[in-house]
């Protein structure tokens, strides 16, 4: 897909009569707009000034097995419209208010065929209901501010933005869903060779999400994406009781560089041995504090809790229940522009734009956020002094653009997120960080360090899968814990490592950005689920290198101590 | 089926012992489902389209100790209330290939061996500590066991043809712009039941399944929202209605709709109504039906409304109630409610509830309950529950009958004999729930769709919304005055302690004495601001 968005890049100011278009649901939804922003009003009630409808399309497969058989196989198509309405007036509306109801759009199927006739009657409806619940909120917001001291707030609740039209080539769609049964079976019977591995299960998700965009300001975007998963995820109990996981995923979005059928197989293999390794492994036996080398992977979850949910601007929403703000707090870094957040030798930008790093896909780019603007690099920390924020349409003082982050899921009001973030440091070579690694911990008077290689939350990405065979096993139970999946104990006087199980660590906070002392020159591109915040969940992308950290604390987790089957496997029987 | 057995089998050798702990009974239940094809039309496009696919759902149940007493013992709370423990299912391989399905076993059923260790040792600190059990009866039913494979009918329906009709039915609610939402949803699936036991049950049922859920929705000027539903089961195509039937309901319910739109909201009232059979079916289902189910007899915290009636008169002696869940067609139509062996492997009996208006039986699984050992192949549940006694097909029939034109007869000479303007019709129902325990009154619900005022000084009828018949059990059962000849079924889904099952009940139309009404509730969200599109704009 790369390849094709570069040959947009160069025509897009032709796009928009280039492609065959669904112009049925833009009529209806051109209709319906017009009508509704025209007439739809209510005595004594404020007046609907901003209306967007975004048709999502979604077409495409989700295969799961495990063990050399098919769990299940489906492919889907389906069409949802969600009606983001604000009424008041650019300086206060409905928005930026968190309710009962938390920050919603309405949310409504579509047909699938183009039939403007049921197109118009559910935007007609839906629009009806956004309308109503919009005149709820400016009403329960004002009640809410009320209670509170008049600040004067000269900020608006709504950006002026420019106005832009544009369209995706359309991207053929012709995975064969029997073809990758057969690749799934095949991969996932790869852990047949592995007798201690309890469960295991391969998920592959693939296909092509449109977004069909209109507002009442006369944008007009169509936007497609191509994107295929694979999670891959297994689980063991070890004789002393503690649950071993470990899962991993293959990500693209180009439909032309899919992983082969080998490709899969390998990465079975791969995940297969790391988790007996991890199996064999000697079990933690004392907590750890001291120099932590954390590998790219390990770093980029350690920027998604230290770094991603602080650089996000906007004003702070109003809350009916002032006890809610506590939940929805800002980010930690909203008072510290021009101030130094990070060690001087690092820069954070973020760019949405481009959608490979070297060989990587960037599952968290994309071309336009939720409200239609145009996604824009922005750097936000340059040697080490915070510089910018990730903007959405909510202006807050200092910054009453956006920079194109506004994003959430479908059902949800688009607030500034990070769609991929860069991390840069001083691009130290990996052998001259180890050394330095070594010299730290010999200068701390250690016999040990540690060298993280996989941090996660405490449940796997598998845990989303219909098999609760490998999700209902697991890690933590402290909710502000994260598991270490793979961590090497280092021994300074020789300088080998040996794996170690059952550990885990604080999760990061902001303050932990201070500890890097030195960024690696190797980097990795980290694609996850971006769930933790009151827009709902997006895919969001971080590239990092290797960080040698001042101190961690690593500890013993909690001991499990669950009997491992009673039973041996019923194929491997002799174990 | 056979890498059940072959897991069954080992997982039973090696864990009847297990340090000082007897497992004797282990059963693997898998509920497979085969989609050929879904169509979801509103208003004549089509909104979704469900792909041919299948799946696997499986869950074990394991009973350590013994018959007497065992891991599924009812645990008591300080008030004698039961919690229901929960089996866990998992998704099995939908491939037929023995090494995954025996791996997928092996650690469900280690997990479930390990949870009901767990249970065990709570329920002996819990028999400990509560005051002895009225009824000391047996946990576990001796059944002999049976071996029983039936393969469902070849079902290759032409999905085209449904497809096409479904669409034609959808259309015909696009004239009608204020009916806000309208959905005709077709389902053609085919269910594989496979069920083994350690005491060497072993089933392999299949059947065939073609729903067809018609669903229109709008709301009156007032915001109360008003929903009318068709629901039609068959086991093949030719069993759905023809489509100038099914185009003569869809044209009937809009009508219907059109009418309650316009119709008045009524006040609370109570005297004689009549039940026509639909609704008379789930009134029985809710009234008399759960409170025959028999396990709740050794329940302390439930009402146990009809344990010290057995033998005893409760309904006119002209009426009779059978559960007969072998029965798969009453008079030519699709019974909902049919199995032939019941979740815990017992062959399906024809249960005679009430003879001749008096208390004959319960309904049974296999927890016996005193005075009644045995099941009766009325064990049910959804996967991941543990069976309890549920109805199937309950049917009710009368040795004495009028017609439909007598029977409104008889309503208005009861209103004039009670003194009263007027006495009510309902014809469709939505459904309604029942309490049967002793925390809240022994109260029933039955929530009426179509409801029609009969006046006694022969003006002509009118549509009414807004109620609801709310009743108590005993008293409600007496006020049956009369029954017609008329016959009708209602097939649905009931959800209970033990999951959803698919139910149907069978009742004529049912004159009674005195019903009391309340008003429903009533949203207050306004109908839609703009007119529809396209109409003046």
């Amino acid at each position: 897909m790369v390849r094709r968005l570069r040959v947009v890049w160069m025509a897009w100011a032709l796009a928009g009569a280039a492609y065959a278009e669904p112009s049925e649901l833009f009529w209806a939804m051109e209709k319906e707009m017009e009508r509704s922003t025209r007439k739809l009003r209510l005595e004594n009630l404020d007046i609907p000034y901003y209306l967007a409808y975004t048709a999502f399309d979604e077409d495409g497969i989700t295969l799961m097995a495990n063990f050399g058989a098919l769990n299940h196989s489906s492919a889907s198509r389906q069409r949802q419209i969600a009606v983001d309405l604000r009424v008041g007036g650019y300086r206060f509306d409905n928005r930026n208010f968190i309710g009962r109801r938390g920050s919603r759009t309405e949310l409504a199927a579509l047909p699938i065929e183009d039939d403007t006739v049921v197109i118009r009657r559910a935007l007609w409806l839906a629009t009806d209901r956004a309308f109503k619940q919009a005149s709820e909120e400016i009403s329960a917001k004002r009640a809410a501010l009320e209670k509170q001291i008049d600040t004067g707030d000269p900020l608006y609740d709504f950006s002026t933005e420019a106005v832009e039209t544009y369209e995706d080539p359309p991207i053929s769609l012709d995975l064969i869903q029997t073809e990758w049964e057969r690749r799934v079976r095949s991969a996932s019977a790869m852990f047949r060779n592995y007798p201690n591995i309890e469960s295991s299960e391969i998920q592959l998700r693939a296909g092509v999400a449109t977004r069909y965009f209109l507002d009442s300001e006369k944008r007009k975007l169509v936007l497609r994406k191509f994107h295929f998963t694979v999670e891959i995820g297994a689980s063991a109990t070890t004789p002393d009781g503690q649950t071993i996981q470990q899962g991993m995923a293959l990500e693209e979005n180009d439909s032309v560089a899919l992983p082969t059928e080998e490709a899969l197989q390998k990465a079975v293999q791969q995940l297969a041995g790391r988790l007996n390794q991890f199996y064999d492994a000697q079990a933690a036996s004392a907590d750890y504090i001291g120099p932590v080398l954390l590998s790219p992977e390990a770093a980029a979850t350690f920027l998604t809790y230290a770094l991603a949910p602080h650089l996000s601007g906007g004003k702070p929403p109003v809350f009916e229940n002032p006890r809610h703000a506590q939940r929805y707090a800002g980010g930690d870094f909203l008072n510290r522009l021009g101030q130094k957040v990070m060690p001087d030798f690092m820069t954070v930008m973020d760019d949405p734009y481009q959608t490979r790093f070297m060989d990587h896909a960037i599952m968290g780019s994309y071309r336009y956020d939720q409200e239609g603007i145009a996604g824009q690099k922005v750097v936000l920390v340059e040697k080490g002094i915070l510089k910018n924020f990730l903007m959405s349409r909510t202006p807050m003082n200092g910054f009453d653009r956006s920079n194109g982050h506004g994003r959430g899921q479908p059902s949800r009001v688009p607030a500034a997120r990070a769609g991929c973030l860069y991390v840069t440091g001083k691009a130290t070579p990996f052998k001259e960080l180890w050394e330095k690694f070594l010299d730290l911990c010999r200068d701390e008077g250690l016999e040990d360090g540690y060298f993280i290689t996989t941090l996660g939350p405490p449940v796997q990405p598998v845990s989303r899968s219909s098999n609760e065979i490998v999700l209902s096993m697991g890690g933590s139970r402290e909710k502000n814990m994260l598991s270490v999946y793979g961590a090497y104990r280092v021994d300074i006087a020789s300088g080998d490592s040996i794996p170690i199980r059952g550990l885990e660590i604080m999760e990061p906070k902001s303050r932990d950005l201070r500890l890097i002392l030195d960024a690696g020159a190797d980097m990795t591109v980290d694609n996850y689920w971006d769930d933790k915040r009151s827009s709902g969940r997006i895919p969001a992308s971080l590239v990092c290198p290797s960080f040698l950290l001042k101190e961690m604390e690593v500890v013993k987790s909690q001991p499990e101590k669950s009997k491992p089957p009673l039973l041996p496997h019923p194929t491997f029987g002799t174990r | 089926m056979k890498a059940m057995r072959d897991e069954l089998n080992r997982s039973f050798t090696k864990l009847a012992e297990v340090g000082d702990t007897r497992t004797y009974f282990i059963a693997y239940s898998v509920v497979e489902e085969n989609f050929k094809k879904s169509f979801l039309f509103s208003q004549g496009a089509l909104v979704r389209e469900g792909n041919p696919h299948r799946f696997r759902r499986a869950d074990v149940e394991i009973r350590i100790g013994n018959r007497s007493f065992d891991s599924t013992h009812y645990l008591r709370n300080t008030s004698g209330r039961v919690r229901f423990s929960n089996l866990r299912p998992f998704s099995l391989p939908i491939d037929d290939h023995p090494e995954a399905i025996r791996a997928a076993l092996w650690i469900a059923t280690d997990r479930s061996f390990k949870d009901a260790l767990e249970k065990l040792a709570e329920l002996r600190t819990n028999v400990s500590l509560k005051v002895d059990e009225q009824d000391t009866s047996d946990d576990f039913s001796k059944e002999s066991p049976v071996e029983f494979s039936q393969s469902a009918a070849p079902f290759n329906p032409n999905l085209e043809q449904l497809k096409f009709s479904a669409k034609d039915l959808s259309r015909m609610f696009l004239p009608h712009p204020w009916i806000y939402n309208s959905q005709v949803n077709v389902m053609a699936h085919d269910n594989v039941f496979y069920y083994a036991n350690t005491e060497g049950t072993q089933l392999v049922i299949g059947e065939n399944l073609l729903s067809l859920a018609i669903h229109a929705h709008t709301v009156a000027a007032d915001g109360m929202e008003l929903r009318l539903y068709k629901n039609y089961y068959a086991r093949s195509e030719n069993k759905l209605p023809p489509s100038e039937m099914l185009r003569n309901d869809v044209a009937d319910l809009i009508q219907n709709l059109s009418h309650l739109r316009e119709a008045p909201i009524v006040e609370p009232y109570s005297g004689p109504a009549i039940i026509s059979g639909r609704a008379a079916a789930v009134f029985f289902h809710e009234i008399l039906g759960h409170r025959l189910e028999g396990h709740r007899n050794r329940i302390v915290a439930e009402g146990q409304t009809f344990v010290q009636k057995l033998g005893q008169k409760i309904l006119p002696d002209f009426m009779s109630i059978v559960d007969d869940p072998s029965r798969t067609e009453y008079r030519g139509n699709p019974l909902n409610g049919h199995y032939t062996y019941d979740d815990e492997g017992v062959a399906a009996q024809n249960v005679t509830l009430i003879d001749s208006g008096i208390l004959k039986n319960f309904l049974m699984c296999r927890k016996p309950v005193r005075g009644f050992p045995a099941s009766n192949g009325h064990g049910r549940r959804s996967l991941g529950r543990f069976a309890v006694a549920r109805q199937g097909n309950l049917i009710v029939e009368s040795s004495q009958t009028v017609s439909p034109d007598r029977l409104r007869e008889m309503l208005i000479n009861e209103c004039r004999k009670q003194g009263k303007p007027f006495g009510y019709v309902f014809l469709e129902i939505e459904g309604g729930f029942t309490f049967t325990g002793r925390d809240f009154p022994q109260a029933f619900k039955v929530l009426p769709l179509l409801v029609k005022r009969v006046y006694a000084d022969g003006r002509p009828d009118e549509w009414v919304r807004g109620v609801d018949i709310v009743g108590t059990p005993l008293t409600g059962l007496e006020q049956i005055l009369a029954v017609g000849d008329d016959p009708e079924i209602f097939n649905g889904v009931c959800g209970a302690e033990s999951g959803s099952v698919a139910v149907s009940a069978v009742s004529p139309s049912i004159l009674v004495k005195s019903i009391e009404i309340e008003k429903a509730k009533h949203e207050q969200e306004r109908p839609p601001i703009l007119p529809p599109p396209g109409e003046a704009d």
